[in-house]
């Protein structure tokens, strides 16, 4: 077996096993270095050509030997016809810099969209880009999380919270990656801001479920957001300032490379001190990647991540430190045209530091630590067949203290180890039908010492040009959690790995899709999905979820009890990626219940019916009007149905009684933000200046009922959500 | 294509008619809620009978004071107090709750029943350290829960039970004796000027307290009651979410009904405070 395999991966890396020329290469910006991810590559009047990858690499094989108009085109740069005579067996290396185009043809931008679609099977998957980012009105300033929320089968859990609910699950089974490193809380304090910088940020990628076999460890979705590598032609740069912060970026050339440096900070703490308020509270990101082309098949990249954020209020004697660190090691290597890797070395640490009343206090303490391991291989056998295998390692540690006058009561310390491997392949079969088998095994070390198979299957088929009908299914585990509390919000999430009293996350997903092509540059996309998730975690309800000294040999199930349920809906997904108007509609009806102990309940987050408006408008003149629109039905939430005396000695109290689980729901949500920006120059640098408003018409959303006890009889009191905010914002680059 | 498009159409309304629910009703039937504790070497004279409410209606009036039921307590019936409907006794004030006892508290009111048990705590006896029975102690405003103490108490050895409750009641709680201090940590740490309360309640697991400024409202004579409570009050407290005052209680300790019913072993000092 060992044989066989070592035999195989000799094979692939000395292309001459499978004979035949090949032209390879990587397709980047002429004007930055950056490589373009999904850029078409074809050889015209042939059959043959294939998209580039998320480095930007691609390769045509088996190309018969003669002369050919080698056509490369991408969104939003002028194509590129290259003439180029191979001869047989022969290895030609290309690398293609594409020119940024302002007033790339609509023809062109779908053409190439197209040849990309009947190639690829992408179903419930969304590519963003900055721009499309950028173009929706937000608080402050654009956020990759707030424009995920507005997709079809992603609801976000208040206006506090970046967390995605996508299709009925927690937000806790969402792989969130940056360059393939894990990020445990990719939120900042109260939710309102995630931690990606845009500045720094390429693309991201969103597969809302049936992900391929290359992703595993969460349950519902997957969010892969890819950074930058930095301008190696030129210095340049971006500042920008709004009410609440400002952020620069810098992209310096150096050697064979280029260094990428972008931070942001708040001024929360300074705006208020000015206005005589105290609350010294703020946060800041950096982000920042180094790579070198050791050789044109070569990169080193070193990137990294850290944020905090931080209130010091000395005052009170309570101080909060908390934040995501990452760092990363990465060799891109060619080891053959068809044979292309991604190895990566990398740790991320999430850390909550929680003090009140010094020495003599509490401290209550979590670290969450990942080390991980993991190469990435793609077999390109021709353009019509990839074979993509890799494996990962990673060794995780969650630590949990809470100290009282500096005595332990709680200390619980995890250290597993996830394994896995996988192999999926991507096969065109023929003009009509892509197949996409893929197998993912897992192991892990707290639970059982199990091996599970977590097969993976997804096809497309071709009805006729621009229309499509698509399936996927897989089988997901999930070996860390965080808790969903259905009486509390939670504001902090705490990680937490299954042990041998509970078993690890299931998850099965069915995906029908219909997707077509309307008009020239819009596209329909139909899905029905179903899906099941076995022992989700949630807090005993017999138990406090604090507050008690627990003792150090703490196992999962004294405080969490599994729920399992399921999920099934409908979205449609109506998108106009260009042009003057460009945007999207999307509705989702879902239904998602969970039960525990026989009881049957709606999951917190069951939206029934979720419609989202997210546009912009070329006004002209260089004005750009943007618009966003959501409405959805309430979320169900536990009532307080009534109250008791409770008489402790001489203090007499109302103490609340609720109703079953989930059984009552909020209020429909709905909120409407708008934006205008203005594009000129000055000083010889392009400006941006913003100016939006959010909740425009001030609606009272509902986040929770507050219970007022001095009221006869108790009132429940709104807590609403953001009420209506107007800012303003200027950016430059240069 | 039209077949089609009508068949996607039909699909889409259907699902649709399906996403249409109805407003769910709940209708919550109040319970009998009781409440008492039994305290070590003292008379049974303050069990509480009441009927829970509905959030939407008024609480505390007079028909929920669950009157004329029959209480028991190890078979001895209570009495009503004739001038406190709701509330029961045992009439001989020479019958005590006893360290180490367990009793059996069995209500019946109409279809109701409900019962609760409790052993009372062995006896409890503190020590002050730093000072002693009616000594004067000089209030230092602090910044939160954990400041600097003005004295400890402390209880070394005692293992009758797993939770403490300490009480700290002004003897004169007129508002002249009041100690105003509306600076920020003292509104986020003892709340709202009107808020605060007589007597204060604080809880403790371990087998000492620190006695600072969050304990006194007031200035003047206060009795600081440390109490060992029983398994039962143990229980209570522990299903409820920390820092939430009237938040739900999700282990009773009642069965057939709601409440708190406990039993407790206490000692108490007497300190004077001046400002």
């Amino acid at each position: 077996m060992k044989k066989s395999l070592y035999i195989l991966i000799l094979m692939m890396c000395t292309s001459t096993a499978f004979a035949g020329a090949s032209i390879s290469g990587f397709v980047t910006d002429s004007t930055s270095g950056e490589g373009l991810i999904g850029a078409n590559i074809y050889l015209e009047d042939n059959r043959i050509g294939i998209s580039s990858n998320m480095q930007g690499y691609y390769v045509l094989h088996p190309v018969p030997a003669g002369e050919y108009v080698l056509k490369v085109s991408y969104i939003g740069y002028k194509t590129v016809s290259l003439d180029i005579d191979i001869s047989p067996d022969e290895k030609m290396f290309l690398n293609i810099s594409l020119l940024p185009e302002t007033l790339a043809g609509e023809e062109v931008i779908v053409s190439a969209e197209a040849v990309t679609r009947d190639r690829e099977v992408s179903l419930s998957q969304v590519e963003l880009t900055v721009q499309t980012i950028r173009q929706a009105p937000q608080l402050a300033e654009a956020d990759l999380f707030r424009t995920l929320q507005a997709l079809p089968g992603v609801v976000a859990e208040s206006d506090f919270s970046t967390g995605l609910v996508v299709r009925g699950g927690n937000t806790d089974q969402n792989l969130i990656m940056l360059d393939g490193i894990t990020v445990y809380n990719p939120a900042h304090m109260g939710g309102i801001f995630s931690n990606f910088l845009l500045d720094a940020t390429k693309d991201a990628q969103f597969v809302k479920g049936g992900f391929p076999a290359e992703f595993g460890g969460r349950m519902s979705s997957v969010l892969n957001v890819i950074s930058k590598s930095g301008n190696n032609k030129k210095f340049s740069g971006s500042v920008g300032i709004s009410l609440l912060s400002s952020r620069l970026s810098l992209e310096i050339p150096v050697g064979n490379g280029s260094l990428l440096l972008a931070g942001r900070r708040t001024y929360f703490d300074k705006v208020l001190a000015l206005m005589n308020k105290e609350f010294p509270y703020y946060f800041y990101d950096f982000q920042g990647s180094f790579y070198q082309d050791l050789s044109p098949y070569d990169r080193l990249t070193i990137s990294g991540y850290f944020g905090d954020d931080v209130l010091d209020w000395n005052q009170l004697s309570f101080n909060l430190d908390w934040g995501n660190r990452t760092i990363s090691g990465n060799w891109q290597h060619v080891f053959s045209p068809q044979l292309f890797s991604n190895f990566m070395v990398a740790a991320s640490n999430f850390k909550t530091d929680i003090e009140l009343g010094g020495d003599q206090g509490v401290n209550s303490k979590n670290d969450v630590n990942d080390y991980t391991v993991k190469g990435d291989l793609s077999y390109i056998f021709s353009s019509r067949n990839t074979l993509k295998f890799g494996f990962e390692y990673k060794k995780l540690r969650f630590e949990y203290r809470d100290i009282y006058d500096n005595r332990i009561l709680f200390r619980l310390l995890q250290q597993p180890s996830e394994v896995a491997v996988y192999m999926q392949d991507d096969w065109q079969v023929n003009n009509r039908w892509i197949v996409k088998p893929g197998l993912r095994v897992s192991y892990f070390t707290e639970d059982k010492n199990e091996f599970y198979l977590e097969p993976r299957f997804a096809v497309k088929y071709k009805l006729r040009a621009g229309e499509y009908l698509t399936y996927a299914s897989g089988l997901y585990r999930q070996f860390i959690f965080t808790v969903q509390d259905e009486y509390n919000p939670n504001f902090i999430n705490s990680w937490f790995a299954v042990d041998q009293t509970v078993r690890p996350g299931l998850s099965v997903h069915n995906i029908i899709g219909y997707e077509r092509e309307l008009w020239t540059t819009t596209l329909v996309q139909l899905e029905f999905y179903y899906k099941t998730l076995e022992n989700m975690l949630t807090y005993r309800e017999q138990r406090s979820s604090v507050d008690e000294e627990l003792g150090t040999d703490v196992k999962a199930n004294d405080f969490f009890v599994p729920t399992s349920g399921y999920a099934y809906g409908f979205e449609l997904f109506l998108h106009k990626k260009y042009g003057r108007l460009a945007g999207w509609i999307g509705y989702t009806l879902n239904w998602a219940r969970q039960s525990l102990d026989d009881y049957s309940y709606y999951a917190s987050f069951d939206r029934r019916n979720n419609v989202d408006l997210l546009m912009s408008y070329d006004i002209g003149r260089n004005w750009r009007f943007s618009f966003r629109f959501n409405y959805g039905t309430g979320f169900p939430y536990t009532p307080i149905v009534g109250s008791y005396l409770e008489s402790d000695d001489r203090l007499d109290k109302r103490r609340v009684i609720y109703g079953p689980r989930n059984i009552y729901r909020y209020p429909a949500y709905h909120r409407m933000d708008f934006g205008f920006s203005k594009f000129f120059k000055w000083l010889k640098l392009e400006w941006q200046f913003d100016i939006q408003v959010i909740n425009a018409y001030n609606r009272e959303n509902v986040f929770f009922f507050d219970p007022d006890y001095d009221a006869n009889p108790i009132e429940l009191n709104v807590i609403p959500m953001l009420p209506v905010i107007p800012s303003v914002g200027i950016s430059t680059r240069f | 294509m039209k077949k089609r498009i009508v068949f996607c159409l039909f699909i889409v309304v259907i699902l649709l008619i399906n996403g249409c629910e109805n407003t769910t009703e709940y209708n919550y039937e109040p319970q009998l809620t009781v409440n008492g504790e039994l305290k070590a070497g003292f008379p049974i004279d303050s069990i509480s009978l009441t009927w829970s409410t509905r959030i939407n209606e008024r609480y505390d009036t007079p028909d929920q004071l669950a009157s004329e039921a029959d209480v028991r307590i190890n078979g001895l019936t209570l009495d009503e107090y004739s001038d406190y409907k709701g509330y029961y006794y045992y009439p001989d004030t020479n019958y005590r709750a006893q360290s180490g006892q367990t009793y059996r508290l069995e209500v019946y009111l109409g279809d109701e029943h409900l019962f609760s048990e409790t052993t009372v705590p062995a006896a409890f006896q503190m020590t002050p350290l730093g000072i002693s029975e009616g000594d004067t102690v000089q209030y230092v405003p602090g910044v939160s829960w954990f400041s600097d103490e003005f004295f400890n108490i402390v209880w070394p050895g005692y293992s009758g039970s797993l939770i403490y409750r300490i009480l700290s009641m002004a003897e004169d709680d007129r508002p002249e004796n009041f100690i105003e201090d509306d600076r920020p940590e003292a509104e986020v740490f003892k709340g709202e000027v009107e808020d605060r309360i007589n007597p204060g309640i604080w809880w403790v697991a371990d087998e000492y307290v620190r006695v600072n400024w969050m304990f006194f409202n007031w200035t003047g004579w206060h009795q600081i009651v440390v109490s060992a409570m029983d398994s039962n009050y143990y229980e209570y407290r522990n299903g409820i979410l920390f820092g939430e005052q009237g938040g739900q209680n999700f282990n009773q300790i009642v069965e057939g009904g709601l409440g708190l019913f406990s039993s407790s072993a206490s000692d108490t000092i007497r300190i004077y405070l001046v400002e």
